[in-house]
């Protein structure tokens, strides 16, 4: 029963898991009107859909659906499952052409983008909540203008027009200062680093510092009571304490053998016990030296 | 005739191979850059047999210095940045930061963090130790070195070799090599750099400070010690989980009495396998084309810089600590340099110094305490960079 219970939780956990991957993938990029842009394996120029992995695990998208309607199966492609071309890997981009054909391979769906200015992503189940869904207006879209999911200036994500079609690539086309160069400008003299990081470091080391204490206090006060108990309980094992301290050089040899052996592993492993073995002197002619060495010759 | 003809071209033949031969060889590449690192190679492996400055490290360095220093002809796919090569791919392992938190596995596996726990509060010694590193990102930014670059070689302060190369693998890759032997040049250098500095800061008085004797650490609370001390600093610096995880990790296997064999192997041969790796690799990193630039120096000046500051941080947090502190729980301010990690050669400058000043006076199980914490410090400083500076 426990076994199964194992099973099942890893089970529940694997299956979070891979859910959790297909919920990284987005709808990056779409470009309606196809003029002369971006061809498909054809040599045909028709509109397509971009997917992005944002997530850190590839993700096998075979099964999952693309819909522009709802509900509406006539308008849904199902990505065919068992292609090894369907597996997007982390942070990359895959491409759907949208030429309404269902005879042209896995990457080409059996709508088309003009139809109703919506596009979904669905899991393997193709029910419940979409994965990731944007809305279009069909008619405003222009020849060669894609829309796609782009950092405005307050940071937030927005699906809007760009500047540039960017299939397979980033739609974050605009140079981008690094963070640590934003930081320099911000921070040219370091100062407001050093405060910020050595407060982290010392509050970190503080935090343990104080859960560290109590469990000492804690700890001390244990071996004091305990100790306290024991001496009111047993007199007879303090006696007995007492005596042993009294140890005879053979016993403190026969300590010091047995920690050299422990130390050494020589000694049996057990948790503060030392296991004092008798070493059983054995002679016998057959394992002596004398009678394997050849006898030096008598010369007289 | 055809003979003499045969034999002509024949010689010919091989003297053209033998010319060919000759391009390739090192005397025909060899320039003024390799032969000076080829010295400091030599130089690091001297130091380390004569003086045994770190020789678990500087042999591997040195030794790495003359492999990477051998001219060649481009192209002959021997080199350690060319692709597909014997030595890149165990350059990868530094490239990628894989060998730092195995490191640190074994560190954790070695390191006993009672002295530490029994005094918890030279925690903050570790702390404030790690001031070097940031006060060298100061002048770092102000001597022209990018944000970015200014971290990577702030971190050579931490004192802890594993760090700076996981860090500066990060943050600066094409200055790795000059970052990872300046930590370690002056991590074998502590017992050269630290002690005027401990000098000029303590009084006569204040370096005769005893401290109480640690008390017994329970088996229970040296358990307790990996699991708690990673779950709150790696939820604080989650960017330092490689090296705080394995770091932690390796002590719970030693500590938790049932994992002997692992611990023995994470602390023994593994912590070998993986020093002699990334010594041979960082040294044979520092071909003379990418290491002999101004920048180096400026890394080598900033390093040296770096160390004197962390010293000054954790002998000053000590004394101004002591004027909070009763009169018989006082810290000798001695221990405070051995906040900057360099386990445990910082506090085997603490232990010098104060049995110079007091014949009975023991530091070093006091010193352990800071120096371990200098460890968990640096890692925590190192994630903090690596989240603010980072991507």
């Amino acid at each position: 029963m426990k076994k199964f219970t194992v099973l099942g939780i890893f089970l529940l956990l694997a299956t979070v898991g891979l859910a959790q991957n297909i919920r990284d993938v987005r709808i990056n990029e779409i470009l309606v009107k196809n003029v002369d842009n971006y061809e498909d394996d054809y040599g045909k120029r028709i509109g397509w859909i971009e997917l992005y992995n944002t997530g850190h695990a590839k993700v096998n998208l075979g099964g999952a659906y693309l819909t522009v309607k709802r509900g509406d199966k006539t308008l849904t492609y199902r990505i065919p499952k068992g292609d090894a071309r369907t597996v997007l890997g982390p942070q990359d981009y895959m491409i759907f052409f949208c030429d309404g054909s269902s005879t042209k391979g896995v990457f080409h769906t059996n709508f088309t983008l003009d139809q109703t200015g919506f596009i979904a992503l669905l899991d393997a189940s193709g029910k419940g909540a979409a994965i990731d869904s944007v809305s279009y207006n069909v008619a405003d879209q222009e020849p060669d203008i894609s829309m796609g999911r782009i950092e405005d200036a307050d940071g937030n994500i927005v699906f809007t027009k760009l500047s540039m079609t960017t299939p397979r690539a980033t739609n974050e086309v605009a140079e981008k200062v690094p963070h640590h160069e934003m930081f320099r400008q911000m921070d040219p003299t370091g100062i407001g680093m050093t405060i910020t990081a050595m407060s982290v470091v010392f509050t970190a080391l503080i935090c343990l510092y104080l859960v560290f204490r109590t469990l000492g206090k804690l700890s001390m006060r244990l071996t004091r009571s305990k100790g306290t108990q024991d001496k009111a309980t047993d007199k007879s094992a303090t006696i007995a304490a007492k005596q042993g301290s009294e140890l005879t050089s053979d016993e403190i040899a026969a300590i010091g053998m047995a920690l050299y052996q422990y130390e050494n592993d020589l000694h049996d492993i057990e948790s503060t016990v030392l296991t004092f073995n008798r070493t059983a002197k054995a002679y016998s002619p057959w394992s002596s030296k004398i009678y394997g060495l050849r006898q030096l010759p008598n010369k007289k | 005739m055809l003979a003499e003809v045969s034999n002509t071209g024949f010689l010919e033949f091989m003297g053209n191979n033998i010319r060919e031969f000759i391009s390739f060889t090192g005397f025909a590449n060899v320039t003024w850059g390799h032969l000076a690192m080829i010295l400091v190679g030599c130089f690091f492996i001297f130091l380390a047999i004569r003086y045994k400055f770190e020789p678990m490290l500087l042999v591997p360095i040195g030794f790495g210095i003359l492999v990477g220093n051998i001219p060649f002809y481009p192209g002959m796919e021997v080199g350690i940045y060319e692709d597909g090569t014997v030595l890149n791919y165990l350059y990868f392992g530094v490239v990628k930061g894989i060998y730092p938190p195995l490191i640190f596995l074994g560190i954790g596996a070695l390191t006993d963090f009672s002295a530490l726990i029994s005094n918890p509060k030279l925690m903050t010694v570790g702390a404030a130790a790690q001031l070097g590193i940031f006060g060298a990102y100061i002048i770092a930014l102000q001597l022209g070195y990018t944000a970015a670059e200014s971290g990577a070689i702030a971190i050579i302060g931490g004192a802890d070799g594993p760090t700076a190369i996981f860090l500066s693998s990060k943050l600066a890759p094409d200055m790795m090599g000059a970052i990872a032997i300046s930590a370690y040049s002056y991590m074998a250098l502590v017992p050269l750099i630290q002690p005027p500095v401990m000098r000029l800061l303590t009084t006569k008085k204040e370096r005769l400070i005893r401290m109480k004797p640690p008390r017994p650490v329970s088996q229970l609370e040296k358990i307790l010690f990996p699991i708690i001390g990673l779950l709150l600093t790696a939820f604080l610096v989650p960017s330092g989980l490689p090296l705080l995880g394995m770091l932690f990790l390796g002590n719970l296997l030693r500590e938790s009495g049932v994992t002997r064999r692992l611990a023995t192997t994470a602390g023994g041969p593994l912590i070998d396998i993986v020093t002699i790796l990334i010594g041979l690799t960082v040294g044979a990193s520092t071909q003379a084309t990418t290491f002999l630039t101004p920048k180096s120096l400026g890394i080598f000046f900033l390093g040296a810089i770096s160390f004197v500051i962390a010293t000054f941080g954790g002998v000053m947090y000590v004394k101004i600590l002591n004027l909070f502190l009763k009169p018989g729980n006082k810290i000798n301010p001695l221990i405070g340099n051995a906040g900057v990690s360099a386990v445990p050669a910082a506090a085997r400058v603490s232990q010098d110094m104060g049995i110079k000043y007091d014949r009975t006076n023991y530091l070093l199980m006091h010193a352990m305490g800071p120096n371990v914490a200098g460890v968990i410090g640096s890692a925590v400083a190192a994630g903090v960079l690596l989240g603010f500076l980072g991507g």
